[in-house]
């Protein structure tokens, strides 16, 4: 299975789109990238959270495949919460795997500024659980609630925890589409508004708009196309209540498990990544759960510099869903179109020199959700 | 915001944990609240035995702290929607 054409639009509070407007640009442009006809595409699915409840718009399959010349063909939605994008790709996948569709197109998109950030934030709580919602918990909220735990367990400290937007906004600033391509500063990130403790503004991930999309195929055309070497996802339970560990997500170590061992390789072989840092404690989760470092390093490795562009393995060089933007259901898409752009060697002044190998994390409400892939250069 | 059939039906849930105690073994300060809520106020996460742990409002005059043993009470929750229903469920206090 292959990835032969990729796009992402611009990220950021883009006041003049719909999201039909980034369903077609998105769509288009991964079309003209992969070069195939658009004819041969016999599977669309969209990936979204938001657009039924904050748009009133479902259907959304059939709406891109309309939008985009395709009427007839075999579309869906495809909706994990903020995994949506990995999950859909997934889909995409194991359709190739059995041979139902040949070349399929995976659009992710997300329109969210038109509402009040309160109105997205009840929306987005929508991923959670009942009882969650009833005690005023947000997303913020629920990974203030594991960050609490983690700063505890393993003597973390509010500045440790910045590291993590400094890191990410230093990537996005080599990003053009990035929502926020500028640097910042620790005092900045330190000082910002408290949102839900320990979490203040800096450690969480934007509202935004924005789509992207890929084109996956059953046979290679190009040296441009990319190898998928693995596809995973795994699930936990959608409260915190119930989790065995509030310090890390099982779904993730599931899903990491089964894709080092579907790819024939360890965390070791991994050049770059792209991990779900929806708030600044969920990346430092990541890099241990993924396997990059151990349990309780996170926050050390960040700090030394591993995961920085020129670091051992850098990390979120889009400049994550921090710095880059987290339009909800474009996240997963967005991540494999930075892992293609970067294995190809396309990504200009964020390109990292040794990319062979690179991993997607995409992460479905407080870790219910998540979904891993390994691409290669060929 | 829920019907008074959704609330009707949660009855037996909501109070579930009325007068039961537990410790605190995470807390956050709700600043930014979602439809529905007031903001700030804190939410605690409590573990009531091995098994069962569960979040909820703190309504105590003092900040909660990890490891507090705690009680949970009886409050109003949340706003009433279009249906103009109010919903009572457990918040939770320092132990009594």
């Amino acid at each position: 299975m292959y990835i032969t054409g990729a796009y992402q639009t611009q990220f950021g509070e883009l006041w003049d789109k719909d999201l039909k407007d980034l369903i077609v640009e998105s769509g288009e442009a991964a079309i003209k990238d992969s070069g195939i006809k658009r004819q041969d595409i016999d599977l669309v699915l969209v990936a979204n959270m938001l657009a039924g409840n904050l748009e009133g718009q479902n259907h959304l399959g059939a709406l891109a495949a309309e939008l985009l010349g395709l009427s007839g063909v075999n579309a869906g939605r495809v909706e994990a919460a903020c995994a949506s994008g990995g999950v859909a790709v997934n889909q995409a996948i194991t359709a190739l795997k059995a041979k139902t569709a040949k070349n399929v197109l995976v659009i992710g998109a997300e329109k969210m500024t038109d509402k009040s950030n309160a109105e997205v934030s009840t929306g987005l709580m929508g991923a959670a659980s009942g009882e969650e919602r009833r005690a005023g918990l947000t997303f913020v909220g629920l990974y203030g609630l594991m960050a609490r735990v983690y700063f505890d367990r393993f003597k973390m400290t509010k500045n440790d925890l910045a590291y993590v937007a400094v890191k990410n906004h230093k990537h996005a600033s080599l990003n053009p589409k990035a929502q926020y391509p500028f640097a910042v500063d620790m005092e900045t990130v330190l000082k910002s508004s408290c949102v839900a403790s320990p979490l203040h503004l800096f450690d969480c991930s934007p509202i935004t708009d924005g789509a992207a999309a890929v084109i996956l195929t059953d046979k290679a055309r190009s040296r441009r196309d990319i190898d998928i070497a693995a596809s995973q996802v795994a699930s936990d339970s959608l409260s915190l209540t119930e989790r065995d560990s509030l310090v890390e997500l099982k779904a993730t170590k599931l899903a990491v498990q089964k894709a080092y061992r579907e790819a024939g390789i360890t965390s070791k072989s991994i050049d770059l990544a792209e991990v779900h840092d929806c708030f600044s404690i969920a990346e430092i989760m990541a890099v241990e759960d993924l396997g990059f470092c151990k349990k309780g390093d996170g926050f050390k490795k960040i700090r030394a510099g591993e995961f920085d562009h020129d670091g051992r393995l850098p990390v979120n060089l889009s400049g994550g869903l921090k710095a880059c933007g987290h339009p909800v259901g474009a996240t997963g898409v967005k991540q494999v179109v930075e892992i293609v752009t970067q294995l190809r060697g396309e990504a200009g002044k964020r390109q990292t020199k040794k990319a062979k190998i690179g991993l997607t994390h995409n992460v479905g409400g407080s870790g219910a959700t998540a979904a891993v892939h390994i691409l290669k250069k060929r | 915001m829920n019907s008074a059939i959704q609330i009707w039906r949660r009855q037996k849930l909501n109070y579930q944990h009325l007068g039961r105690t537990g410790a605190v073994i995470s807390k956050t300060r709700i600043i930014e609240a979602p439809l529905g809520f007031k903001g700030p106020y804190w939410v605690v996460l409590v573990k009531l035995d091995r098994k069962t742990r569960l979040v909820g409002q703190w309504v105590d005059i003092i900040e909660p702290k990890i490891g507090m043993k705690v009680t949970g009470v009886l409050r109003r929750s949340g706003e009433t929607g279009k249906a103009e229903a109010i919903e009572y469920g457990v918040k939770w206090v320092r132990g009594r």
